[in-house]
């Protein structure tokens, strides 16, 4: 398995749908957690290494993400920005580049047009291409999803991870969306067979639910942590967290 | 902080609304503009995306001869971010065919030939060792953690051009300065904190 140069990246990712962060569980039963704007402020000024931000209706609704809130949350907080949902097309792409993003994730687009994953790379470079990838067990293989999870598609996620990486993504956002908002850890699984097929960065997504879910990833390393709900309902602080995984030999970013 | 004009140079690439947020932080004038007669006292020059792009953009724009008078003749104070420092050398392995503007001699290679077993592109928070206690490193401690997000480092002909080494891992320049010219791989608009540090000591330069 190839190593990061980097520490570990700690990312609250935010689930944006008509303006305002929502959190679910296994993609369904969203509720309210917050604006947008202020939470990637907060996580900011906490020390989150990264922030995720994701349109989950974009796609869906056939449309872009806002570019107000990209340009919004860019101009005021300091750290990576990751921006998803939507994306279609490198325009598209570079529009939320334009707008303060520093990476943008593809999904379902990327998917239903693959070839869009290379045009992006050799237009804006592989480090600002991530591809999002949403896995469930079906029939003891992990399949990928699209559409926010609602729709099932042929590929198995190890082999479609595999495929971006040779089309020139930089990195994987790898979501379960079987841990998804359960709280009972990432899916280790899966985790490794992704980080062992792939050489990109790979950020664990889906299930954390404490302190030791995060060490788990890290111990078989993951590239990033991603998690939502335990930062969004106040259950962990992006601080103390950072302090736990130093105490048990893992090197992250401290001020 | 006195009061200056700094001109954020938009050559169709780049992470343009961070970098303008985080020097507009400080209240000085910013202005983020591709026109090549734009006037200002320090010139900043972004860039997130492929070598090849890069020039060939700033061609198009015919931003190369200003940009090289203000910096060589004018002696205008110059930070070049990620690729917007890769830009100021020769060449680079990532586009072979094309000529880089030659400020600095040296070459841009790629991050695999280091070390076979690192993951590529180099996405995250690397430590940083900071070579002497230079202006734009000034009030920070010798080793801090900067955001990365690249698969190409420089290579100055001219070792003593580097004022920064990535380290950990592995070890490589990741921050250069000649004369009026400073050049960072890393992202301080993405650096948090230090980051920001980083920008107020360019500024008060």
């Amino acid at each position: 398995m190839k190593k990061d140069l980097g520490v570990l990246r700690i990312i609250p990712c935010l689930d944006v749908k008509d303006g305002r962060v929502v959190k679910g569980i296994n993609f369904v039963d969203l509720r309210d957690a917050g604006d947008p704007f202020e939470s990637a402020k907060v996580y900011g000024q906490e020390g989150a290494d990264e922030i995720c931000v994701l349109d989950i209706s974009a796609s869906v609704e056939g449309r872009r993400a806002s570019l107000e809130m990209i340009r919004k949350i860019a101009q005021n907080v300091f750290v990576p920005i990751t921006v998803g949902g939507g994306v279609r097309t490198p325009e598209d792409m570079r529009e939320y580049l334009k707008y303060g993003a520093d990476k943008v994730s593809i999904n379902t687009g990327a998917v239903e047009n693959p070839k869009l994953i290379k045009e992006c790379a050799e237009r804006f470079g592989s480090q600002c291409v991530v591809v999002a990838i949403d896995a469930k067990r079906v029939d003891g293989k992990f399949k990928v999803f699209i559409y926010s999870g609602k729709k099932e598609t042929d590929l198995d996620a190890v082999d479609w991870a595999k495929r971006c990486e040779e089309l020139g993504c930089g990195e994987i956002l790898l979501t379960s969306i079987d841990k998804d908002g359960t709280q009972e850890g990432y899916d280790l699984e899966l985790l490794t067979m992704v980080l062992e097929a792939v050489s990109v960065p790979v950020i664990a997504s889906g299930g954390a639910g404490s302190k030791e879910h995060f060490l788990q990833a890290a111990k078989i390393g993951t590239s990033a942590c991603l998690a939502a709900s335990v930062f969004h309902y106040g259950k962990i602080k992006i601080g103390e967290l950072k302090d736990y995984l130093k105490d048990n030999h893992i090197y992250v970013r401290t001020d | 902080m006195f009061k200056q004009r700094i001109w954020i140079v938009d050559y169709g690439l780049g992470n343009l609304q961070s970098v303008y947020g985080a020097f507009a932080y400080f209240g000085v004038d910013v202005v983020v503009s591709g026109d090549p007669k734009t006037k200002a006292d320090k010139i900043v020059l972004p860039g997130v995306g492929a070598f090849g792009k890069g020039i060939e953009n700033l061609k198009e724009r015919n931003l190369i001869e200003p940009l090289i008078d203000e910096i060589r003749e004018k002696n205008k104070f110059f930070l070049g971010i990620c690729l917007g420092m890769q830009l100021l050398l020769d060449s680079s392995e990532e586009s072979p065919e094309h000529r880089g503007l030659s400020l600095i001699s040296g070459r841009v290679k790629h991050l695999g030939n280091l070390d076979r077993s690192i993951r590529v592109p180099n996405i995250g928070w690397g430590r940083t060792h900071l070579i002497g206690k230079l202006d734009i490193f000034s009030e920070m401690r010798e080793n801090e953690y900067f955001y990365y997000i690249h698969s190409y480092y420089v290579e100055p002909q001219d070792k003593s051009f580097v004022i920064a080494n990535f380290s950990s891992r592995i070890i490589y320049p990741v921050a250069i300065m000649k004369n009026n010219i400073y050049g960072v791989q890393f992202h301080p608009e993405k650096s948090g904190s230090k980051g920001l540090k980083l920008i107020q000591n360019f500024l008060n330069l």
